[in-house]
């Protein structure tokens, strides 16, 4: 049972981990100040790139929670 | 026109190519959980809730093999664009800090040739650094401008360089409304924002100390925040329109720009655009662009107009008081839309000048009527 505690830990914690990578492009080409279409549609794919992390994040962290579940 | 600092992209795709690589690894991490015999077993006894877990996990993590796919899709975009500028011409922007007829000649063959122009941000600022703005309020003439395109442009025509007008908009619905005229740049050498030099700053910046003069020129007159604003701009000054109204501190719904390079400018959702050019006019083509979508007019260019065909008398003022003009769709689209601003009586109206001030970073108040506007570096 203790083990199945830390694999569900685990998963949560890549949940994190997702979340967050999908972040930083969105956050560096914010950043940037970079003037052209070319600019508009990398800032745009970024942007989906985030959406794309978070959802995939929110499936493993209720995963995760599940699995908890099943602990108790 | 590309206005990009290579450096920074490369960063960026470097970070890029590096996540792409960590989600892939995230995911190989998470299929190791779910194939641990542990949660086989929980699936196995508890279908509800383990069981459940693995449904969902699954597909999220094919999701993310996918997803590190589109990194590296990003990663090879950007390093396209690092590429670009790295073979561009960087030639241009000391041409056109010469302010030569010869130099901006030569931009406008090299931009025509549709070349990426590279501006460095650190090279731009050692040529040409950032003003701090200094904004006083100034005598304003007791009438105010017809409300009409004609009207608005004509009265543009007789600010001094340097000063910015403020006319709020008499309507009978009691939303609060303005017209903000906004002129271009005095060739000459002046200690105002409407030089050329802080002209190629408004065009490569997303904000200058220009655009953030005329902000505080707008809070200084009380404009409340969410106020709705029609722009009007010629030149430089649609330049800052354009700057303006990408800042979403700022309720602009319309921008009227002559004569200004604004293909670079991203128009943001709920503004409405109306371009004029005059085909004899070079200024507008700066961008590398004749705008698609705009009111254009006149013969091409000639050598021996090229100056005059970019002043508001006579290169556009004639022309906004004709009938074609009244008529054209596009022009007809904006006017309908813009008809709050263009139909309404005007208040008294409140101008403001916007001095150059300090060049560099530190912003101070200077005198005791001006107020300095911070560089806080635009970008």
């Amino acid at each position: 049972m203790s083990e199945l505690i830390v694999l569900a830990r685990r998963l949560d914690e890549l949940a994190a981990r997702v979340r967050e990578a999908g972040v930083r492009p969105a956050r560096r080409l914010a950043s940037i100040d970079w003037q052209c279409p070319r600019g508009d549609r990398a800032r745009a794919e970024a942007e989906h790139l985030r959406r794309s992390a978070a959802a995939a994040a929110g499936s493993l962290g209720e995963a995760a929670g599940l699995l908890l579940r099943a602990v108790r | 026109m590309i206005t990009a600092d290579p450096r920074a992209l490369r960063l960026a795709a470097r970070e890029l190519a590096a996540g792409g690589g960590e989600v892939l690894g995230l995911a190989a991490a998470g299929q190791a959980v779910l194939l641990h015999p542990a949660v086989g077993f929980a699936a196995l006894r508890s279908p509800a809730s383990a069981g459940r877990a693995v449904a969902m996990a699954e597909p999220a993590l094919a999701g993310l093999v996918v997803l590190a796919a589109r990194f590296e899709a990003l990663t090879a975009e950007v390093l396209a664009q690092v590429a670009a500028l790295e073979a561009a011409e960087v030639v241009a922007l000391a041409l056109r800090v010469a302010d030569t007829g010869a130099g901006v000649a030569l931009e406008l063959a090299l931009r025509s040739a549709d070349l990426p122009i590279a501006v460095e941000r650190a090279q731009l600022d050692e040529l040409l650094p950032q003003a701090t703005g200094v904004v006083t309020e100034v005598r304003s003439p007791a009438g105010g401008p017809d409300p009409s395109i004609h009207g608005l442009f004509a009265r543009l025509g007789t600010l001094p360089r340097g000063e910015v007008e403020i006319v709020p908009v008499l309507g009978a619905d009691g939303v609060p409304r303005y017209v903000v005229l906004l002129r271009g740049i005095d060739p000459a050498p002046n200690p105002t924002l409407n030089s050329a030099a802080q002209a190629v700053q408004t065009s490569d910046r997303r904000s200058d100390a220009y655009s953030r003069s005329v902000a505080a020129a707008l809070r200084l007159a009380g404009v409340p925040p969410g106020a709705e604003l029609m722009l009007v701009g010629h030149s430089q000054g649609g330049i800052a329109a354009m700057n303006l109204a990408a800042d979403p501190r700022w309720h602009v719904t319309h921008v009227l720009a002559a004569g200004s390079p604004i293909s670079n400018k991203r128009v943001p959702p709920g503004t409405r655009v109306l371009r004029v050019e005059n085909r004899g006019d070079p200024v507008p083509l700066l961008d590398g662009d004749r705008e698609s979508g705009a009111y254009v007019f006149g013969p091409p260019p000639r050598l021996s107009h090229l100056l005059s065909s970019h002043d508001l008398r006579p290169g556009y003022l004639d022309e906004l008081d004709t009938a074609r003009f009244a008529a054209d769709p596009l022009v007809r689209a904006f006017t309908s839309s813009a008809a709050p601003y263009l139909g309404a009586g005007y208040g008294a109206p409140r101008r403001f000048r916007l001095d150059a001030g300090k060049f560099g970073p530190p912003a101070v108040l200077v005198g005791l009527s001006g107020h300095a506007v911070g560089n806080d570096g635009g970008g």
